[in-house]
């Protein structure tokens, strides 16, 4: 119980220097130090209420110290916050009043103010504590830099600056007051000396970045320095909000069954059932001739379309599924498809080296791109609809980028030969399997490449999802594997499914993406909870293989799979 | 039987099937140039890829007595060469499990 009292550095002591607890709006420090001073004097709190202007009346006598083992400071604090974001100022106020606390302590509130209207002088001074090195000057967080923090106000005040033209003062700056601080980051130093060079506003802000002194900017460099003052002098912004987000998260981590897409309600625990889940086959869908290689919902879940060892591609339409068209036009068998972002339009990929690109609702061929002279293996839209990139077994031609008329606007690379392709929802990261174990990440915006993994197990199918963080592989070696993009290591395994020499395919799915499903050499479909990597559901689906399974993007209890004796199961 | 795509090699100068191209075996990596087959010069290999080996036979051969499978490319079914299974010679025995690619159903492949 004691320890949920902020034990608060022994530093900011002068801080509270000022306190006189009679006051209402008090720094907030200060009633740490309240509280650590009463703390041995059993918590008793009469007279840390009592001498205060306003008085908290609590049922049955004196109030508890603390909220069912939170403490009493910080849960208010909290709630005051939140009241002033949710814009109940006087209810905040009145809070504030009655219980003594603060969010922020005077020091901070200043700081904020300098900050915010760009007096750096000021914003510098309350940082450091005063001319004199009188105090300390506000608290920060263990391991902030305060030099660091210093370098950023200098930085904006020089950026500011040049905005304004004032390019003496500014060269001033940068030779007084951020030379000294950066003895050994000349690289900074010099792309900062840089941006002397732009002609004016518009040029400086385009080429650094910066949104400019009547932007954001100001908010964006308080948020940075928000993150290295201790969160118990000034309250990290939204915090209830945070919190709350952890443990909706944490909840639906926990809840395997999950399949609503309403975020949980917070009156109750998270749970849902089994019989939400979807593990009955509903329909089969048999009109396909040959094997089914590929099932892909469109971005919007109204349509689906399936491809396989029959020459066409069908689109069926989910709320009816009636065969709504047939794309005939390949000649030999197509391994995969891609739907545009607004279902308008579909690439199909091939065997012999084609790629065409059809209309999804008339049915038409609108262009078939210049033959590859090997498969063309996969392909994906760039999220905003105007071009796509194939990959191909090709090895000059492996990774295009092709615009809507059927021009190749950048060849990616040539190095190696893609086998899957996979874009990220967020358009940055672009993920390509080759056919030696390896994954190779590029940057999208930058068009270069990030890192290569050679996963030492042949790859059958990538894919990204839908948050932009993890990618899912799926090997031959009866293994699926999640990496996280950012932190570039593996974080999840899952088994139990089998692979082999024939491509099988695996995806993400479900509500908020909390499945991992795969389609198995022995013909199952197999469901994994995503960060636990528990076997969900294990259900008998096409006979002898499944090869690949799509989840509906907006219907989370549906899935589609479709196998080698050319069905598709939903 | 599922999608699968071809295996691919990497050298600056492998053979392929002469009808499709597809990739059979990395030049470097011939054992033996020695070797006669029904269309003329044939070559030796450890390893091959993209190819399915059919029933196993017994012929006889200008070596002797051996149990070969005829091998054909996978994405066109043409016949390109054989693999040896068994070799009844003791001498020939270093053939078993190997692959004769015959030199006039290849091609090159850059």
């Amino acid at each position: 119980m004691r320890s949920d009292y902020l034990d608060n550095d022994p530093g900011s002591s002068s801080n509270n220097s000022r306190a006189a607890w009679a006051s209402a709006s008090n720094g907030s420090s200060s009633s740490n130090n309240r509280q650590t001073r009463i703390k041995p004097e059993n918590g008793n709190n009469e007279d840390m209420y009592g001498s205060s202007s306003s008085e908290v009346h609590l049922r049955g006598g004196a109030p508890a110290p603390d909220y069912f083992g939170h403490s009493r400071e910080e849960i208010t604090r909290i709630l005051i916050q939140a009241l002033d974001d949710l814009g109940y100022d006087s209810a905040a106020q009145l809070i504030a009043q009655q219980s003594g606390l603060e969010v922020e302590s005077p020091d901070v509130a200043a700081f904020r103010a300098a900050v915010l209207q760009g007096k750096w002088d000021t914003a510098e001074k309350v940082l450091w504590g005063g001319p004199q090195g009188q105090g300390q000057g506000l608290v920060l967080a263990p391991g902030a830099d305060r030099n660091a923090m210093r370098f950023r106000l200098r930085q904006q005040k020089f950026l500011e600056l040049l905005e304004r033209g004032e390019k003496a003062k500014a060269l001033g700056v940068l030779r007084v007051e951020l030379t000294p601080l950066c003895v050994d980051q000349q690289h900074v130093l010099s792309s900062l000396s840089r941006y002397l060079m732009c002609q004016d506003g518009e040029d400086l802000r385009s080429k650094a970045g910066w949104d400019g002194a009547g932007g954001l900017s100001r908010r964006v460099l308080l948020s940075q320095l928000a993150e290295c003052i201790s969160p118990s002098v000034m309250l990290p912004e939204k915090r209830l909000a945070v919190l709350l987000d952890n443990v909706k998260a944490a909840q639906m981590e926990k809840c395997i069954y999950h399949t609503t897409d309403v975020s949980p309600s917070l009156y109750s625990d998270h749970m849902c059932e089994r019989s939400q889940f979807p593990t009955e086959v509903m329909l089969e869908l048999d009109r396909q001739q040959g094997e089914v290689w590929q099932v892909r919902f469109s971005p919007s879940g109204e349509r689906l379309a399936t491809c396989g060892s029959a020459k066409g591609v069908c689109i069926w339409d989910t709320r009816t599924f009636n065969l709504v068209r047939m794309l005939n036009g390949h000649d030999t068998e197509v391994s995969n498809i891609a739907w545009s972002p607004d279902d308008s339009m579909l690439v199909s990929c091939s065997m012999d080296g084609y790629a065409k690109v059809w209309n999804a609702q008339t049915g038409e061929l609108e262009k078939q791109l210049d033959k590859f002279q090997e498969p063309v293996s996969s392909c994906v839209w760039l999220p905003d609809g105007s071009g796509f990139i194939t990959g191909s077994l090709d090895k000059p031609k492996s990774l295009c980028e092709w615009d809507l008329e059927g021009n190749c606007v950048y060849t990616w690379t040539k190095r190696h030969r893609t086998e899957d392709l996979a874009l990220s929802a967020d358009g940055n990261w672009l993920v390509a399997m080759d056919d030696q174990c390896k994954l190779h990440i590029y940057n999208v915006p930058r068009r270069e490449k990030e890192w290569e993994v050679n996963l030492r197990s042949r790859l059958t199918s990538v894919s990204v999802s839908k948050d932009s963080r993890y990618i899912l592989v799926n090997t031959v070696d009866d293994e699926a594997r999640l990496y996280d993009i950012e932190a570039r290591e593996m974080v999840q395994k899952y088994k139990g499914h089998s692979g082999g020499k024939v491509i099988i395919r695996a995806g993400f799915g479900g509500a908020s993406e909390n499945f991992v499903i795969s389609g198995s050499e022995d013909g199952h479909v197999y469901i994994w909870h995503k960060t636990t990597g528990t076997l969900v559901h294990k259900g008998e689906a096409h006979n002898p293989r499944v090869n690949s399974v799509s989840w509906n993007p907006r219907d989370s209890g549906m899935f589609a799979t479709c196998g080698d004796e050319g069905r598709v199961k939903m | 039987m599922g999608l699968t795509y071809n295996t691919y090699l990497n050298s600056d100068k492998i053979y392929g099937c002469k009808n499709c191209k597809a990739h059979l075996a990395n030049a470097h990596e011939i054992i033996s140039r020695n070797f006669r087959g029904q269309h003329g010069k044939a070559y030796l290999f450890n390893t091959v890829v993209n190819v399915e080996a059919g029933a196993p036979s017994e012929r006889n051969m200008t070596t002797g007595r051996h149990v070969v499978r005829d091998i054909q490319c996978r994405q066109c079914k043409d016949v390109v060469g054989w693999k040896y299974d068994r070799a009844y010679e003791s001498s020939e025995k270093y053939k078993e499990g190997k692959f004769i690619l015959e030199a006039e159903l290849l091609c090159n492949v850059n």
